[in-house]
């Protein structure tokens, strides 16, 4: 799968499903999918890896959590979104440093 | 006149965002053929599926984290989206600990097993951005 659906796909969400947001925002977040999708249509790369993806999730959610024109309850979710966006680079990050396959363990599912 | 250049400010700084973003974005193309291995991996796909299994554990864990102390509310198809991601995950993980210690030589159950768990993740991830999930204040 290519991954540079996932930020076209949840860029996609966030635009269609918050129309309170300002069209600025919504203006940043089309630039960036639509950077990344030439990015990946120009035949320079055959797939950006998932760093590039989740870098470019955390630009858009970090410009979009300063928007005050985002409701409280979506706040809390795009914020949980960029938590779980900045987990996943660390996790990245600490990844490219050396194996340690105890890190690697199966998570309980949600009762 | 503060005002004034304070605005500027603003709309100097945001295009800056994006034209940072797209730069860093060419650049990793630019590198795209440069891939540095990982210490202890057996081979370039071990060491793949190693990061995909490390990214996903943070993303899953941080979201389950934050639905189990009602940071987020997940209402039932969300939560469902969630543990099915967990479920993938998990078989993933399973296939990968296989491959890495040589149990098995299946790369192709170990690449569709991160398959579905990288499809179900965008299921979810997609879901939550969706208006069916609020935050915990509300």
């Amino acid at each position: 799968m290519n991954l540079a659906l996932l930020l076209a796909s949840l860029a996609s969400a966030i635009i269609q499903d918050l129309p309170g947001i300002s069209s600025t925002i919504k203006q940043i977040i089309a630039d960036i999918a639509g950077s990344l999708r030439a990015v990946v249509g120009s035949g320079i790369v055959h797939q950006v890896t998932p760093l590039n993806v989740y870098m470019a999730l955390d630009g858009v959610l970090s410009q979009l959590i300063q928007d005050p024109n985002l409701p409280q309850a979506k706040l809390e979710v795009v914020a949980s979104l960029l938590d779980a966006v900045q987990a996943a680079i660390a996790a990245d990050k600490q990844a490219q440093e050396g194996m340690d396959p105890d890190k690697i363990k199966p998570i309980e599912p949600l009762p | 006149m503060h005002h004034y250049q304070g605005r500027t400010r603003t709309r100097v700084r945001i295009p800056l965002v994006v034209a940072l973003l797209i730069l860093t974005l060419s650049s990793a193309a630019c590198h795209k053929n440069v891939i540095v291995p990982i210490p202890g991996q057996i081979n370039t796909f071990d060491g793949t599926s190693y990061r995909y299994l490390m990214d996903a554990q943070a993303a899953l864990n941080s979201v389950r984290d934050d639905a189990a102390n009602d940071k987020i509310k997940l209402d039932d198809t969300s939560k469902s989206l969630l543990n099915n991601a967990i479920a993938s995950y998990n078989v993933a993980q399973d296939a990968w600990h296989a491959y890495h210690s040589g149990a098995t030589i299946d790369t192709a159950g170990l690449q569709s097993a991160i398959s579905a768990m990288v499809r179900d993740v965008n299921n979810l991830i997609t879901r939550i951005a969706s208006s069916k999930v609020t935050g915990g204040g509300n």
